[in-house]
């Protein structure tokens, strides 16, 4: 088998037994890996209605074709799993250098089931696999817990790891990977805490071997120099993420206090140059990325001296900063800091103290209902312990911990108003009043609000080169007209459903080979002809540019039909209310809302959706899910 | 002598292992980090990584007892044909730049042909030529 192992690892933590399957070849051939086939195991393996903390969800890890091959940026790792944030589709995707080792310690997923009575970890190392005693670890934070393992299993192994947020069951907790990267959305961590697996650990020495190496690395080592000279590069070389603050807040796309407004007056406070400049002390690569994104962050002195560790986001600046209005970059660090060590994520926290600091705002909420804090904007201390109260379920990070979606219900119809969530997930860096292909995007994506599931960012400041090179001709084809200039504006819901769509389909593909997003969506150098070249050349299996379009569909719908069969339908498909009536405030957008309506509409129709959110019959047999539709009870 | 030694600038060095891949391919017609010539360690947090790369120093050669290994454009090259597999320049090697993994026959080491030169995305590596 070439690209594929061809194998799962099976661990039921109930009984403690480890099993090595292989994997149906048709089923790789048609959902590739990663999320593709994260979906098709847990679509078939679940039945709905499971509870998300309880034994019977299914945490699978899994890594695709080309993770552990020279493609660029081929690192990442999809891991997945009923959420307990949404009761819905749960995934989050992760950089580093795990995937690779999967893949060279023999396997295509890690599939965990059950739950064990005491912690445990999983220890891999090629074929050898053993469960083990972790009660020397259960307790300790994502650092503590690394090294300590490095110290007992030695150098060169690769972790994802639960913190102390994990093991309490925190909805929103994370699965960090080699101490600073997260899986962070869905809550994933909280479902490893539940199945009390405190760690999987990885080490693997085996080959990653493709059909046709000659031509597959003369491919990727031009993708990696296409990729170099692109125009877009050298920003997200030199600032990584970060360097959207500023931008994003000068187009009035960066949430502000609960998302009231997009504009942060404070930005230049906490710009990707102060961290340049005033905070880094070096750079990192995932595993095969020319893109060095990853930047370390030390505090040297003061009230928040600390280490800041790797890749201090975009998205982590916002929840941390403009969200709660802090202006205070190195208490944002800090917090960033302990987030990654008790394993949160960032976008949730900010979502959910956010909401908090406005209901106490609003006079909502009082001293009674928080156990004495005062919720005021932008205190950097309070931010702090609440992270802290919030990972240790104490006072009221026990409320908090729950999600801001359960937090709304507790406080009633008056604080439902100021839930800025979708599906129980909160929204992240991202106005969609500002850019309406991201309020579309935070609507339909599977997981709940979420930018990465479409992410659709050429509408963002507007490329037209490479919005005509992908959607000129189906812009011509459906609607007999240039793409341009709506295609590009960002305040023009115009042709965002197509975009949308499109983005959608593409990334499905994406996180099933599995690669980063910062090679195909922005900068836009790959698209599906160069992955059906790659494929081939990878697996010897003759892909099309037309097979990857469907493959990219197909699986996106499989995770919704995930969701149909948890008793989604197009009802959740919608936005917080703030983002539909409430004009935006100030800054370029000021007077806009998301026209969530009529781009749902058109989105339904090229998705192939009816009114009720169900895939039609057609569609379903053209994507090659018959028996999906059978299960869903469609005709 | 004129030799071809391939050395890096560690603070440039992101750890991507690009040059790993690159080795692997390019030797190995495989994609495997042990595979290759040059392999990216981590030192530590706050250093970051750097590269174990074979200086070309010729201790492996002078202790061959078979004379496996010898100069050949410009690097020490391990003979396949010749070597008996014994482990005596990986035992001897300073620097810890011959490798031996299990499904390889016979040790091997960096034979600077610069593959991984041309890869390295931020020029961390180049190869110059020296004289012993």
């Amino acid at each position: 088998m070439h690209g594929w192992k061809g194998k799962i690892l099976r661990i039921d933590l109930s009984s403690s037994e480890i099993k090595e399957e292989r994997v149906r070849d048709e089923i790789l051939r048609e959902y590739i890996g990663g999320n593709g086939l994260a979906a098709r195991i847990l679509w078939d393996e679940l039945k709905g209605g499971e509870d998300p903390l309880g034994p019977d969800n299914k945490l699978v890890f899994a890594t695709g074709p080309l993770n552990g091959t020279i493609w660029p940026s081929s690192g990442r790792l999809k891991v997945a799993a009923k959420s307990p944030l949404s009761n819905g589709w749960g995934e989050g995707n992760v950089g580093g250098h795990l995937a690779p080792h999967i893949k060279y310690a023999g396997y295509d997923a890690i599939l965990f089931e059950g739950a064990s009575e005491k912690p445990v970890y999983l220890y891999v190392r090629d074929g050898e696999v053993d469960l083990r005693d972790a009660k020397d670890i259960w307790g300790k934070d994502t650092w503590e817990c690394h090294a300590l393992l490095e110290k007992e299993l030695g150098k060169g192994i690769h972790t994802a790891l639960i913190g102390q947020a994990g093991e309490n069951l925190v909805r929103f907790a994370a699965i960090m990977v080699d101490k600073y990267a997260a899986a962070a959305r869905s809550g994933l961590g909280a479902v490893m805490g539940s199945k009390k697996l405190k760690a999987l650990v990885v080490r693997g020495t085996g080959d990653v071997n493709v059909y046709n190496q000659e031509g597959f690395y003369k491919l990727a080592v031009d993708a990696h120099k296409k990729l170099l000279a692109h125009e877009f590069s050298w920003s997200l070389i030199e600032y990584g993420t970060p360097l959207l603050v500023e931008i994003m807040s000068s187009i009035g796309r960066f949430p502000t206090k609960n998302c009231q407004q997009g504009v942060f007056p404070y930005a230049l406070d906490i710009s990707g140059d102060v961290l340049k400049k005033k905070y880094r002390i070096r750079e990192e690569s995932c595993f095969s990325c020319p893109f060095r994104c990853k930047k370390y962050h030390v505090v040297k002195e003061g009230r928040w001296k600390c280490d800041g560790g790797l890749g201090l986001e975009y998205e982590s600046i916002h929840a941390l900063g403009s969200r709660v209005w802090n202006r205070d970059m190195e208490s944002i660090i800090y917090a960033n800091s302990l987030c990654n060590k008790y394993g949160m994520d960032t976008d949730d926290i900010g979502g959910v103290i956010g909401f908090v600091m406005e209901l106490w705002e609003k006079g909502i909420i009082t001293k009674k209902d928080t156990g004495g804090m005062e919720l005021e904007w932008g205190n950097p201390e309070l931010i702090v312990e609440l992270v802290r109260k919030i990972a240790f379920r104490e006072g009221f990070g026990n409320l908090l911990a729950e999600g801001t979606h359960r937090v709304a219900e507790r406080f009633g119809p008056e604080a439902r108003k100021y839930e800025m969530t979708v599906k129980g997930l909160d929204i992240p860096a991202q106005d969609g009043r500002a850019q309406k292909s991201m309020g579309l995007s935070h609507a339909t994506a599977n997981r709940g609000a979420d930018h990465l599931t479409s992410a659709e960012f050429l509408s963002e400041v507007g490329f037209p080169d490479a919005i005509v090179e992908r959607f000129e001709s189906r812009a011509q084809e459906l609607y007999g007209r240039s793409i341009l200039p709506e295609g590009a504006d960002r305040l023009s819901p115009k042709f965002k459903p197509l975009m949308v769509f499109d983005s959608e389909n593409l990334s499905a593909v994406v996180d099933s080979l599995v690669i980063c997003k910062f090679t195909t969506h922005w900068p836009p150098v790959i698209y599906f002809e160069e992955i059906a070249e790659a494929l081939t050349l990878a697996t010897g299996i003759n892909y099309t540019e037309g097979d990857i379009r469907l493959i990219g569909e197909r699986i996106f719908m499989l995770e919704r039909a995930f969701n149909l069969r948890e008793g989604f339908s197009a009802k959740d498909d919608r936005l917080p209310e703030r983002f539909l009536k409430e004009p935006a405030p100030t800054g370029p957008c000021k007077g806009q809302v998301v026209e969530l309506e009529e781009m749902l509409k058109e989105y339904y129709g090229l998705r192939g959706l009816d009114e009720r959110g169900y895939p039609n019959m057609d569609r379903m047999r053209k994507l090659g899910l018959e028996d999906v539709a059978k299960e869903l009870g469609l005709e | 002598m004129m030799l071809l030694r391939i050395s890096i600038q560690q603070e440039r060095c992101v750890g991507c292992e690009i040059c790993e891949l690159t080795c692997s391919n390019v030797n190995f017609r495989t994609n495997n980090p042990l595979k290759s010539g040059i392999r990216v360690v981590k030192v530590d947090d706050k250093v970051g990584y750097d590269a174990i790369i074979c200086d070309q120093c010729g201790i492996c050669a002078s202790v061959c007892p078979v004379g496996a290994i010898s100069v050949n454009n410009g690097a020490y090259l391990v003979d396949k044909s010749l070597c008996t597999a014994c482990g005596i320049c990986v035992q001897a090697c300073p620097i810890k730049a011959i490798y031996f993994v299990p499904d390889c026959k016979a040790p091997f080491k960096c034979i600077s042909c610069g593959a991984c030169v041309e890869n390295c995305p931020t020029n961390a590596l180049t190869i110059e030529e020296s004289v012993r």
